[in-house]
């Protein structure tokens, strides 16, 4: 039964490997054409903020240097009851036309509500306060608007100088989100709308009521109750916002798991979508695949590797205890012919593994990342460690869901 | 617009590439059983060979000189470590549950007592016959956390000429096996047994045993 189960992840996931490389070789000629700007719209900008007193200025200096024609924006900063001294990093700003907003610590949200409420124009960019977007990002993302069925465009999103090992891992898996974003696009089945620049056509996200406060992940659930209303969602690979990653695997593991749990917490309020043909490829493909099959599989193929390393770790306690008893000196390695190292387990993970790889090279082309000699030892990790490290975290969330824990943005 | 071809494009590809590794890895597995079983064939010569001189030994009433007793101990010796390690690899490779691998690891350890039979004879005809040691073990690692490193010591006298070890599974679930278990009441692992009489239950370091068979 359980080498069934094996076999039908294995298959789901090379299935899901060729379906984005199908889709990758017909579109790879068209992933980085946007549509030209007709008309230069006024902008709303909201920056909601919560103790970002390194990074606000810097953001909002970034809104400012825009270039687009239809100036000056409207910038609305909601500061979220920070403790530090983001408030006083805006006030020199809002000589400049900036608005500060300060209210009680309710969470990123309600202060973006608040924020939508305040804005004047028919556009609404959402700015994370940590996160740049660079000069000519407008320029790609405002042409997708002519069609009047789109309703928020998104950008990628970039690591803003990943130096450390944490960050230089996590920056591959922000590239190929890129990718993967702007595909999804395509597909109409962009489940996503990031914080660090998302535009929303105002009149929209009024109609919706906005963004819901009772979720901590509001990015993923604004864009999936678009989709469920049918609106589109666009993506331009060019327009870059460039954000700052979290550093510490604390940081990072408290990230991961509000991510984890928003999207556990997202499929069941979003169950009528899940495998109904009337919401496109992202009804019949995308959300039951990526928010639910992926992870039972990846369950599957962890339990596998676990039962294998259970006896792995029984027989490297044999090692050590031989080697206290006999030390290593003594030890002699003779080879046998290669074919008795090459198992059928070895194979099936080798030709996934390959697969994928074969994928991930073909986007970094064509978000033309120049590898360096410092990438080579995150990227490998990548390749072998990062699904299975997502997929403990999933179960972090699943956990914190189920013991229903407090929720918390930060 | 992307159609609906393009999933089953991806299910088409997905099953071709599954049906390919799935070809490799028993393409892979089929050239690993017939490297064991061509190593097989010769140990089971050798040991054959052995029979026929017993049996020519009983039936013409010629006693089996030392010279050809040692010829065939140290023959078997050579075959039967290279072959325990490329089993061990196939366990490792292909999983211990594998009824080929089973049969394998069966047919070997059959082929192995007796040879161990063989030296037994020598030794009690022979003042030159080198030291047996019929060591006992199980694959079961939580049973016996010391088997690798008796496992470990016992190979480091594969070169020492007045040793010749015997390494048996003892959970293969053969009877003669089970024989031998009652008679040297092997209860634990690792167990050694001495040439053919003395019995050691717990692991024994490389100095221990030379002190033994010195």
């Amino acid at each position: 039964m359980f080498d069934f189960l094996f076999l039908a992840a294995v298959l789901f996931f090379l299935f899901m490997a060729w379906f984005y490389i199908s889709l990758f070789i017909r579109y790879h000629d068209q992933l980085h054409d946007d549509p030209p700007v007709k008309k230069f719209s006024r902008i709303s900008f909201i920056v909601p903020a919560y103790n970002e007193e390194s990074s606000i200025a810097q953001t909002i200096e970034a809104i400012l240097a825009l270039d687009w024609p239809a100036k000056p924006f409207d910038i609305i900063v909601v500061n979220d009851g920070s403790k530090d001294t983001t408030a006083d990093r805006v006030k020199p700003f809002l000589k400049k036309g900036v608005r500060l907003l300060n209210q009680k610590n309710q969470g990123k949200a309600t202060a973006l509500n608040n924020g939508i409420k305040m804005a004047k124009y028919d556009f609404i960019a959402t700015v994370d306060a940590d996160s740049f977007a660079e000069k000519d990002a407008l320029y790609h993302l405002m042409g997708y608007f002519d069609d009047e069925k789109v309703s928020c465009v998104t950008c990628s999103v970039v690591p803003n100088h990943p130096t450390n090992f944490l960050e230089r891992v996590q920056n591959f898996e922000y590239l190929l989100s890129n990718y993967a974003r702007k595909i999804h696009s395509i597909l109409d089945a962009l489940y996503l709308a990031p914080g660090p620049l998302t535009i929303f056509r105002a009149r929209v996200l009024r109609n919706i009521k906005g963004f819901d406060p009772t979720t901590i992940t509001e990015d993923m659930d604004i864009a999936v109750r678009l989709l469920s209303k049918h609106h589109k969602i666009a993506n331009s690979m060019n327009a870059i916002a460039r954000t700052n990653l979290p550093k510490t695997i604390r940081s990072f593991l408290i990230q991961r798991l509000r991510w984890a749990r928003g999207g556990i917490e997202l499929t069941p309020r979003y169950k009528n979508l899940l495998f109904n043909p009337a919401y496109g490829h992202f009804g019949l493909m995308v959300f039951p695949a990526l928010f639910l099959v992926s992870y039972i599989f990846i369950s599957i193929v962890l339990i596998n590797q676990v039962i294998d390393s259970f006896s792995g770790i029984v027989s490297s306690l044999s090692l050590i205890i031989a080697i206290s008893k006999i030390g290593l000196a003594t030890f002699q390695f003779q080879m046998s012919p290669v074919v008795y190292y090459l198992s059928a387990n070895l194979i099936i993970m080798a030709g996934m593994i390959l697969l994928g790889l074969f994928l991930i090279l073909n986007v970094l082309n064509i978000v033309r990342y120049r590898f360096g000699f410092k990438d080579v030892l995150p990227f490998v990790i990548f390749i072998l460690f990062w699904g299975p490290v997502l997929n403990l975290v999933w179960f972090g969330g699943l956990y914190q869901v189920i013991a229903r824990q407090e929720k918390r943005w930060r | 617009m992307v159609g609906k071809r393009i999933y089953l494009q991806a299910v088409m590809l997905a099953a071709a590439t599954l049906i390919l590794l799935v070809w490799f890895s028993g393409y892979f597995q089929s050239e690993r059983s017939n490297l064991i079983d061509n190593q097989l064939q010769e140990f089971r010569q050798n040991i054959n060979e052995g029979r026929l001189f017993a049996t020519f030994s009983t039936t013409l009433g010629n006693d089996l000189d030392c010279e050809t007793y040692e010829k065939l101990v140290v023959l078997t010796k050579q075959k039967a470590s290279q072959l325990g390690r490329d089993v061990a690899l196939l366990e490792q490779s292909d999983g211990i549950d594998q009824s080929f691998v089973k049969r394998f690891k069966k047919e070997y350890t059959i082929q192995l007592l007796e040879s161990w039979l063989y030296h037994t004879q020598f030794q009690s005809r022979c003042e030159n016959a080198p030291h047996s040691i019929l060591y006992f073990y199980t694959n079961r690692s939580l049973d016996c956390v010391d088997c690798l490193a008796q496992g470990r010591v016992l190979d480091s006298f594969a070169e020492n000429q007045s040793v010749v070890t015997y390494a048996v599974e003892a959970n293969l679930g053969l009877d003669f096996i089970e024989l031998l278990k009652e008679k040297y009441v092997v209860n634990n692992y690792p167990t050694l047994v001495v040439d053919a009489n003395h019995i050691l239950r717990t692991y024994q370091s490389e100095s221990q045993i030379n002190e033994l068979i010195r």
